[in-house]
């Protein structure tokens, strides 16, 4: 197996035609012309051909990705949806130097994520994650790129080119079952449309360089995909070679119409109301299959293997501004309201009082069950899902010439996880890289099938993705000046006016004890005479 | 109209057993829950105390373990603990009634007095909705009424027990020493005269039992006994919005935006000084009850944190005030008193809703004025008590 294996797959329509003006293949390259389509690159690398390793020894799995805040969609099969921003997650090994990490990732990813040590983590089942809204990517690519002791011209392109793509991904897995990947350093990008021309050059003769041009053929909801069109090894192949194959995808968007759209209730105070509206058909992707419906084509079908469950989920990503009380949550799961079936977890920082400058970690992460609607869908009449969060502010750090502190919160992910039918026997798309993430919350072998954000609400104009502003109320710093005095003279009079009125009752009664022969806590009435009440 | 003792405690039992009700109404039929949110935080504690862990295993559990241990009945009967509470009120009217006996007061007037607490809606609603105040106001009076009572151990050993609930008991302490005046010397003549039988013994009773109780606690529990039930109070960083005049000015002091600056330690002295030192020494001899009163309503005036809980605690002994004050002698000293105390509470509130449910930056000038005025007619107040001493 070579030790560097490049991919681009373009997703490309049906109505593409392979000619000499959009593609020109040789034995030293391939030139595309304005070919339109959905775009992914992989580059697998054995971790040998790296300058630097250090970082990478010391873990056992790490995954970083970093998701565009631009408007983009999830094309098939890359339908896999996260929030934007960075994501780092990371399996360390027995004795990890956590302060050098996040030098490591200030130098390697992003130098404005925030990240101290072991603290600024969220611990969850897998191992530990860091999410920040940054989402330029130009200083990873750079690390990638000056990475490669090869030095080749190719890969250095190839990166700058990544900076336009929706989507980028550098994960390593030491202990992966795949055979092919395991312990090698994966690069992966995704445009989500382009209109491409550029040039693929034969790589070196341990660099396998392959490009695709693919489309759907077939598609079952609760089984397969195939993919076919054509495929050619830069510098083996001098021709295109057909190519068609089978797999089951982890990651699906839902086939059926279900689109959400979240906000918070408005108007909000520090206790703000995420609702999230579904809308559309929300029932199951998989049907339990009963006997009587297969009974009488194959007696022998076994029932347990014809039955799949689903359930369905959102995925919640909290930076550290916004918190929900766990109590609160588990509370209306209890009651099953507000759309909420189960908490299956609430991961990092849940504390309930501070203000968001003690809080140490990026945030917090929460997957809930919810509860579908009931009703069986009838033609022509739309189901809905109402899911509400009650959620906190924390309060803000006081500021200049301002009132107010503007958030941006991603939107939370919706998916039906279904565990995996015996009929599928779950071979990895080819297409992901099947690294930590929400996914390792789930049962391995969990098909997920995605609900649609809706998008056309979300920002047509900025064209941003997926963002649901808050905004947290604030003491302008400008204040200061004035609360500082104030205070301490109002404390400072009503301290004088104590000792003022202390001393008038001293005097009046001549001294700290009562005069002789009474008793010091007898009621005075009683010994001045008749009682005036 | 004559009132008898047992009319009055039965109204204050029925009064709360009505607001109960409701509140068990409200819980199920309303958005807004009539149970503190506190309910929930001890029930949880005491569950899992039940189970075996500790009551620190519920996030903002900040008291003693003794009162999860006091609730763990809740397990099976989730409304103990507000029977409890509601228990506590009418055991500390009832020991109030007592002391107002012994003081000399005529049954009639004592009843109407004590009535400010018994029959107090506030103080009601306070304990039905599930906070502990009315256990710590059956303490205080208890440990008062011992002093009546001249049962001088048993009070220390209640003041000590209350100390190690809510800290701030400890205020009493110097009053009870100073009022101690009236039994033989131990130490001779001099300066030391002042170290007499009943002194020693309250102080070594009350020193005992809260070394003994926080000892066994932390032997129990370690430290997250002390961080969560002492520590916590004393370094506290909750700067959500509250009634103390502090509060502003903590928020940002407290802030990376602002250098460190001394307020926080700075605020502890006028407080204590005033209801720790200089009220005891001036007034605690003339009448203990009515300086611990002063006492009280000083300390949750000047803390640099304050809700409508605390008033709960010098609101437990206003009715030693009442009888011989001037805001009663004045009708109108006392009915602006109630107004203004009202009003700049509402104006506080109307403050706070602005800015918890809509979302309007209501510190400055809005909640920032209207601590400042709060706290203006509460030192007014004060002066006014403290003079009529």
């Amino acid at each position: 197996m070579a030790s560097i294996r490049q991919r681009h797959t373009f997703i490309v329509h049906s109505q593409f035609r392979d000619t000499a003006d959009t593609l020109n293949l040789s034995k030293q390259k391939l030139t595309l012309n304005d070919v339109p389509g959905t775009r992914q690159d992989r580059l697998i690398v054995t971790t040998d051909h790296l300058k630097e390793r250090g970082i990478l020894q010391a873990v056992d799995n790490i995954r970083i990705e970093i998701v565009s805040r631009e408007n983009f969609a999830h094309i098939a099969p890359f339908n896999r949806q996260l929030a934007w921003g960075t994501h780092i997650n990371v399996v360390p090994t027995e004795i990890f130097n956590w302060n050098g990490f996040c030098k490591w990732i200030q130098s390697s990813v992003n130098s404005e994520i925030t990240c101290i040590g072991q603290e600024s983590f969220i611990e969850v089942p897998y191992g530990y994650y860091l999410h920040s809204p940054h989402t330029d990517s130009s200083q990873l690519l750079s690390y990638i790129e000056n990475n490669y002791s090869d030095a080749e011209q190719e890969i250095v392109a190839e990166m700058e080119e990544a900076n336009t793509a929706s989507y980028i991904s550098l994960s390593l897995n030491k202990n992966s079952t795949d055979k092919k990947t395991a312990g090698r350093l994966i690069a992966e990008a995704y445009w989500y449309y382009g209109r491409w021309t550029k040039t693929v050059k034969a790589g070196g003769p341990d660099h396998r360089v392959e490009v695709g041009l693919l489309g759907k053929i077939a598609d079952d909801p609760q089984g397969e995909l195939t993919y076919g069109g054509i495929l050619a090894v830069i510098g083996e192949n001098e021709q295109f070679v057909p190519t068609l194959f089978d797999f089951s995808p982890r990651h699906r968007s839902v086939y059926q119409p279900a689109v959400f759209y979240p906000d918070f209730r408005q108007p909000y105070g520090l206790h703000p109301k995420h609702l999230t509206t579904v809308l559309g058909d929300i029932s199951p992707p998989r049907k339990k299959i009963s006997v009587l419906d297969v009974a009488g084509e194959n007696d022998d079908i076994d029932v347990s293997e014809a039955t799949t469950s689903c359930g369905l989920y959102g995925y919640y990503v909290l930076p550290n501004f916004i918190f929900v009380d766990k109590y609160q949550v588990s509370d209306l799961a209890d009651a099953q309201a507000g759309g909420i079936k189960r908490v299956v977890g609430i991961w990092g920082e849940t504390d309930l009082e501070i203000p968001v400058w003690m809080v140490e970690k990026w945030g917090s992460t929460m997957l809930v069950e919810l509860i579908p609607p009931e009703q069986p869908l009838l033609p022509g009449i739309m189901q809905q899902l109402d899911i509400e969060i009650p959620m906190h502010s924390r309060y803000e750090v006081p500021r200049w010439n301002t009132t107010v502190v503007k958030h941006d919160m991603p939107w939370p992910t919706l998916f039906w996880a279904c565990n995996g039918s015996a009929e599928s026997d779950m071979t990895t798309s080819p297409f992901d890289s099947n690294g930590l993430g929400h996914e390792y919350l789930f049962d391995p072998g969990t098909m997920f099938y995605y609900l649609h954000p809706n998008q056309t609400i979300s920002n047509p104009v900025n064209k941003t993705h997926l963002v649901t502003n808050l905004n947290i109320p604030v003491v302008p710093l400008e204040t200061y000046k004035y609360v500082q005095p104030w205070t301490v003279i109002v404390i400072l009079l009503g301290c004088i006016w104590i000792f003022y009125k202390a001393f008038l009752g001293f005097r009046r009664d001549g001294g700290i004890r009562n005069a002789p022969g009474v008793k010091p806590d007898k009621d005075k009435l009683e010994k001045k005479g008749p009682k005036t009440e | 109209m004559k009132l008898t003792t047992a009319q009055l405690l039965i109204s204050a039992a029925l009064m709360r057993v009505a607001f109960f009700f409701y509140g068990v109404y409200q819980d199920e039929h309303a958005e807004i829950r009539f149970t503190d949110i506190d309910y929930f935080v001890f029930t949880d504690a005491s569950k899992f105390t039940a189970q075996g862990g500790t009551p620190y295993d519920r996030a903002t559990y900040r008291y003693t373990p003794i009162l999860a241990w006091l609730l763990l009945p809740t397990t099976q009967y989730f409304w103990f603990g507000k029977l409890l509470f509601a228990l506590g009120d009418i055991v500390a009217g009832w020991l109030m009634l007592r002391i107002f006996q012994l003081r000399g007061l005529s049954n009639d007037r004592a009843l109407k007095f004590a009535s400010v607490w018994l029959l107090n809606p506030m103080v009601a609603t306070i304990s039905t909705r599930g906070s502990s105040e009315g256990l710590l106001g059956a303490m205080v009076i208890a440990l008062l009424w011992a002093i009546y009572e001249k049962q001088i151990v048993l009070s220390g050993a209640l003041t000590g027990y209350a100390v190690h609930f809510k800290i701030y008991p400890i205020i009493y302490v110097p009053s009870i020493l100073w009022a101690l005046d009236s039994s033989p010397s131990i130490l001779g003549n001099g300066i030391l005269r002042w170290v007499n039988k009943d002194r020693v013994k309250f102080a070594l009773s009350s020193f005992i039992t809260f070394t003994t109780l926080t000892g066994a606690m932390y032997y129990i529990y370690g430290h997250p006994f002390l961080l969560h039930t002492y520590l916590h109070h004393l370094s506290r960083s909750d700067h959500r919005h509250n009634f103390s005049p502090y509060n502003i000015l903590l928020y940002i002091s407290a802030s990376p935006s602002v250098d460190e600056s001394p307020y926080p330690s700075l605020a502890f002295v006028p407080q204590l000084f005033i209801s720790g030192i200089f009220l005891p020494l001036m007034l605690a001899k003339k009448d203990l009850a009515k300086t611990m009163f002063v006492q009280t309503f000083a300390f949750v005036t000047f803390n640099k944190v304050c809700t409508s809980q605390y008033f709960m605690w010098y609101i437990v002994l206003l009715p030693f005030y009442l009888p011989s004050s001037a805001m009663l002698k004045n009708k109108w000293l006392g009915i602006w008193a109630l107004i203004l105390w009202t009003l700049a509470q509402a104006l506080w509130l109307q403050q706070g809703f602005e800015l918890e449910y809509l979302g309007n930056s209501t510190f400055f000038p809005g909640i920032f004025a209207a601590t400042l005025i709060f706290f203006s007619v509460n030192i007014w107040i004060l002066g006014v008590a403290i003079e009529d001493i």
